[in-house]
């Protein structure tokens, strides 16, 4: 869902369509907003599961304070998507705990 | 002045090395009260990283010393009943990035080598990336000792703590020594609190770590430990590839680096620097390249109590019966030591372990005077 | 209260935990912060803080004047290792 008309800030400001890849699905998502806010839009509600309870969450503060929106981006986990403006093709994974490091080497390397 | 406390023993100084000595006092009967100027568990302990062991600790008897209290930190987790999340099993690393380094930690070696103790090596690369899959491929070599290791010292910290509220020692908050009430004989009688009352006690132990300088001058001795301070930094946490505590970084059971490490001597100033912050992470990268990835959250810093030589202060003061001083870097490795000799000196009258060249009043027989 | 409110949600620290704390004597933010771990997560105690001010006060019969806010530590966001590094500092030039 989206708000195209607020009472107070008005009309939604428009911008290039986008698609980002996340979870291995295409959503749609307008360029420069953050990243939260086309999950929110696609219907998306969960963004990553904690690390010790293996508790659900979603945004909490929305404003880059308190940390429980962190997902992973383009191989980056803890990345904060109420901050985090959306770009074409940005790949968004939901984050389990501490998330999967690109390029971190494995117990068993040559 | 009012009395408003009796006891056998007050400890001064809630640290790591002040709690495991109360722990062991109270083990053995003796009724004891901690006093610390803030609360248990609020200095140098806490700001740490943790390291257990004897890598180029000199001379070679402090270096023993050091490995002997490591092997006592099993024994110790056991009567303390809780995990500390002790890491003894995968060794300790330093590593060597450049040629000079190697050179130099083969010789810290040769020089090791001499006593019987040691069982440290040099490793190849390779043998490096085996243990240490985070580590980087363009280092030279690493120094490894297989008696050292490394716990969590904010568990071991609140494990102690608890373990002495179970034995019975009282634990006073906001209570800085500022005096002591000695008899005819220079005997300790009791200690000033905040200038305000008495604790009566026939005996004192000095373990106020960086602050010890200041609690041995009340009673006239000098042992000049100097604050030395050292910052860290915390990384986010991510997966483990670096199991093996290495000096200067290492990956805590949370997933967190602990980046150090600086000497700097700027007094009891405790605040952190970006200059610190922007050489140690350099460093760490170098060690562990994907740390660059990762974010720091936290930057904090801690004060080590250097002595001249090197080396602790641990005994009785002769001059002072009752009065004992348990202090100075470093503190983590040493408290199953230090818990033993004091309690020891304490109940028995005297102890096993080779404590000589630790004397408190040795610095005041180098400097050729008598306060 | 519920005592499996959320106090910390970065390191999923709850009201029992906090006051177990409590219990065994510490009266500083900074100390439970070691204790629980709380206020030890990505965002370094941000909404943690002021809760657990509130609870000393209530729980350890302090008075709000008595009950300092935890110590905030540099940086105040997460910053990438690789940025810290790069800095140039005066003292290095």
């Amino acid at each position: 869902m989206r708000v195209d008309v607020h009472p107070i800030l008005g009309n939604a400001p428009t911008g290039k369509s986008i698609i980002l890849l996340v979870d291995g699905r295409p959503i749609k998502a307008i360029e420069g907003e953050p990243i939260a806010a086309a999950l929110l839009a696609s219907g998306r509600r969960v963004l990553r599961h904690t690390a010790r309870h293996g508790e659900p969450r979603g945004l909490f503060c929305a404003l880059g304070r308190c940390t429980d929106c962190v997902m992973t981006v383009d191989g980056q986990p803890n990345v904060r998507t109420c901050v985090t403006p959306a770009r074409d093709g940005m790949v968004i994974e939901s984050q389990v705990g501490l998330g999967r490091w690109k390029h971190l080497p494995l117990e068993k390397e040559e | 002045m009012q009395t408003r406390h009796e006891t056998e023993v007050v400890v001064i100084g809630g640290g790591v090395v002040g709690c495991s000595i109360a722990f062991w006092l109270a083990k053995r009967g003796k009724d004891v009260i901690l006093v610390d100027m803030n609360a248990p568990g609020t200095g140098t302990s806490v700001a740490c990283s943790g390291l257990i062991g004897g890598t180029f600790k000199f001379p070679n008897f402090y270096m023993e010393l050091s490995i002997r209290s490591a092997y006592m930190y099993p024994k110790m987790v056991e009567e303390l009943g809780e995990e500390i999340g002790l890491r003894q099993d995968r060794g300790f690393l330093s590593l060597c990035l450049t040629e000079e380094t190697y050179k130099e930690y083969s010789s810290l070696r040769e020089e090791h080598l001499k006593s019987p103790v040691y069982r440290g090596r040099m490793m190849a690369p390779r043998e490096v990336w085996e243990i240490q899959p985070g580590v980087s491929r363009e280092i030279v070599g690493a120094h490894y000792n297989p008696d050292d290791g490394d716990c969590e010292v904010l568990r071991l910290m609140y494990v102690l703590i608890r373990a002495c509220q179970r034995v019975g020692v009282r634990m006073l908050r906001d209570a800085a020594v500022t005096g002591f009430a000695l008899g005819g004989d220079n005997r300790v009688e009791g200690v000033v609190i905040n200038h305000d009352y008495l604790i009566r006690a026939p005996n004192a132990v000095n373990a106020a770590g960086v602050w010890a300088t200041e609690v041995a001058k009340m009673v006239g001795v000098t042992i000049d430990l100097y604050p030395d301070r050292g910052q860290l930094l915390i990384t986010e946490p991510a997966p483990m590839i670096c199991p093996t505590p290495m000096n200067s970084l290492k990956q805590v059971r949370t997933g967190h680096f602990h980046i150090g490490t600086v000497h700097e001597l700027v007094g009891f100033d405790v605040s952190v620097t970006p200059t610190a912050s922007a050489r140690m992470t350099k460093n760490a990268i170098k060690s562990v390249p994907i740390i660059a990835d990762l974010a720091v959250i936290r930057q904090f810093s801690g004060l080590r109590g250097m002595t001249r030589d090197g080396i602790p202060c641990l005994g009785a003061v002769s001059r002072v019966p009752g009065y004992y001083i348990a202090a100075g870097h470093s503190g983590i490795t040493l408290a199953p030591v230090h818990g033993k000799v004091i309690s020891d000196l304490i109940v028995d009258g005297r102890t096993d372990l080779p404590i000589d060249e630790y004397d408190p009043l040795r610095f005041e027989r180098k400097n050729g005077s008598q306060s | 209260m519920e005592d499996d409110l959320l106090i910390c949600r970065c390191e999923e620290v709850t009201r029992s935990e906090v006051e177990e704390a409590i219990r065994m004597g510490l009266r500083t933010v900074n100390e439970i912060k070691r204790f629980t771990r709380a206020g030890f997560g990505l965002c370094q105690g941000k909404t943690c803080g002021r809760l657990i001010c509130d609870i000393l006060i209530r729980e350890a019969d302090m008075a709000p004047s008595e009950v300092l806010p935890g110590t905030s530590r540099p940086p105040v966001r997460p910053i990438p290792t690789r940025v810290l590094a790069n800095r140039v500092s005066k003292e290095d030039e």
